[in-house]
């Protein structure tokens, strides 16, 4: 089993080095997941990039400055890539770029279908990993999880994408899929879970938005559920 | 411009056809699928939208053809498992050939492979959950011949603009409500929210977009009628030359949350929010 760490800058890469205690900390000691002592870890790999939002994605010059970063300490590297509108394909595709001139063999996590595509068309030295977003899953932490992968069919379309591996999260019950016998590999993420419930909208949580409800509208909402309570 | 809601019986097929809407999408529930789902899982199975059983699905699909509206099944489901390939096939060629449906609504790339392997003539409707927000992804879609794309409510309207303008060929779905909330009984722990694009209507229709949906799941009926009747009344004032500023009052009237309309709370398509997140971000 390989490790890897996400980071969000390069210089995150040096606690590593300087203080190899300090990572564990942010994991609570009540996670359900059990994870060896921090002297037994040696991460072989880093996980670099977004996973739900194009706006953070980085530009061409923090990518390299992560990426030369990971290689000096002979890490090996995936870039995350999110779901992303026509204004950020460009950006994506540049990063592609500079992946396949300075490494042999490198993954990309995708999370859009139209971004797997490009990888298959134009990025063939990329391995595309199928990532957290579009590996559709129903978590219910009291019973064993669904997950798409479980239909066969879904599982022979990624084998024809090149797609190696599938991203999971890490729930408290178990996924009700044998991934050796899918021929696929299985990422693991925690402490975090990626959790999207109906109304769910980016940018909505905004607090502009919430907090600019005027009291009146809220009142009226309450005197109408009053009243049909009545009723 | 078509009107898509969601119908789960026969008398609700009815009124939402009688309404204006022009096609339903039904939930497929007792489908016999022998999933691997464990007994009492029910969140798989979409309990909270209203289903329809395959042995009603004659009465509605009868009902819904006699006034030239299409019906498409939702097999949006995330629990298939191996042991269900076949059924699945069985299924989708049965309600495709017998009941003359006009199409599948999923969001499952194995599903539609399939679907084109099995050489089973039907439409598939893609569903907003393939988060279409691309042009490679429309391109993507349109590999496994599925040129019918619900796109997903967080798109801005520019970004549908150019989507509908680049990709011809491709018929474009939008949501323009979501959800409910100031004539429900709030829940013990949240009010549930809705997203109202009704005043987006006139650019839709001019952008050249297919059809416009109302999605409110398992919501009381009379709401949805009330609904289909709003939009296509506003659809009704486009053709006879409506200004947008008549389009939006009528919107803003016919959906009686007048104060909600001027918090912008209510407005999906918007690109304030992701302004909002960029200049956040340039400040970091």
């Amino acid at each position: 089993m390989e490790w890897a760490l996400f980071i969000k800058r390069a210089d995150e890469l040096t606690q590593l080095e300087e203080d190899h205690q300090c990572w564990p900390s942010v994991v609570s000691p009540d996670c359900a997941i059990p994870y060896p002592a921090s002297h037994d870890l040696s991460f072989t790999r880093v996980y670099y990039g977004t996973e739900f939002c194009e706006a953070v994605i980085p530009s061409t010059t923090e990518l390299e400055e992560c990426l030369f970063a990971s290689l000096e300490r002979g890490l090996s590297f995936t870039f995350v890539t999110p779901h992303v509108t026509d204004t950020y394909l460009d950006t994506l595709g540049a990063c592609f770029d500079i992946l396949s001139r300075n490494l042999e063999e490198a993954e990309v996590v995708v999370n859009d279908w139209g971004v797997l595509r490009m990888l298959k068309k134009r990025h063939t030295r990329l391995t595309p990993i199928l990532g957290r977003v579009l590996n559709r899953s129903l978590i219910d932490h009291r019973k064993s999880n669904v997950t798409c992968l479980m239909y066969f069919p879904f599982r022979r379309f990624l084998w024809n994408y090149g797609v190696k591996r599938v991203e999971f999260d890490c729930p408290a019950q178990p996924w009700g899929i044998d991934l050796e016998k899918s021929a696929l590999g299985g990422s693991l993420y925690f402490p975090f879970d990626c959790g999207v419930i109906n109304n769910c909208f980016p940018g909505q949580s905004e607090k502009k938005n919430f907090m600019n409800i005027p009291d009146s509208i809220i009142n009226r909402v309450i005197h109408q559920a009053s009243a049909q309570i009545q009723e | 411009m078509h009107i898509v809601s969601r119908a789960s019986t026969l008398q609700e097929a009815e009124l939402l056809v009688l309404s204006g809407a022009t096609a339903l999408v039904l939930d497929l529930k007792g489908s016999h699928l022998s999933t691997s789902v464990p007994e009492g899982n029910t969140s798989a199975h979409n309990v909270a939208d209203v289903t329809t059983s395959i042995n009603r699905l004659r009465h509605i699909v009868d009902c819904a053809h006699r006034d030239e509206a299409a019906i498409y099944i939702c097999l949006d489901d995330q629990s298939y498992s191996d042991s269900d390939t076949h059924q699945v096939i069985k299924l989708i060629r049965q309600i495709c050939t017998t009941y003359d449906i006009e199409g599948i609504l999923t969001g499952n790339p194995g599903l539609i492979l399939t679907i084109r392997e099995e050489n089973i003539f039907t439409d598939v409707l893609l569903s907003p959950e393939a988060l279409v927000l691309n042009r490679q992804a429309v391109v993507f879609w349109n590999e496994l011949k599925v040129n019918r794309i619900f796109l997903p409510s967080y798109l801005e309207a520019d970004e549908i603009e150019k989507l509908v303008d680049d990709m011809d060929g491709n018929d474009f779905y939008v949501t323009v409500f979501r959800g409910c909330v100031h004539k429900k009984i709030p829940s013990i722990n949240s009010i549930d929210v809705v997203f109202c694009a009704l005043c987006n209507i006139p650019r839709f229709y001019r952008t050249g977009v297919t059809a416009v949906s109302v999605d409110l799941g398992g919501e009381p009926c009379h709401w949805k009628i009330g609904l289909v009747t709003v939009i296509k009344t506003l659809l009704d004032m486009l053709e006879q030359g409506a200004s947008d500023e008549e389009i939006s009052r009528t919107a803003r009237e016919g959906i009686e949350c007048a104060e909600l309309c001027q918090s912008g709370y209510l407005c999906m398509y918007q690109s304030s929010s992701r302004v909002l997140v960029k200049e956040a971000d340039s400040r970091i």
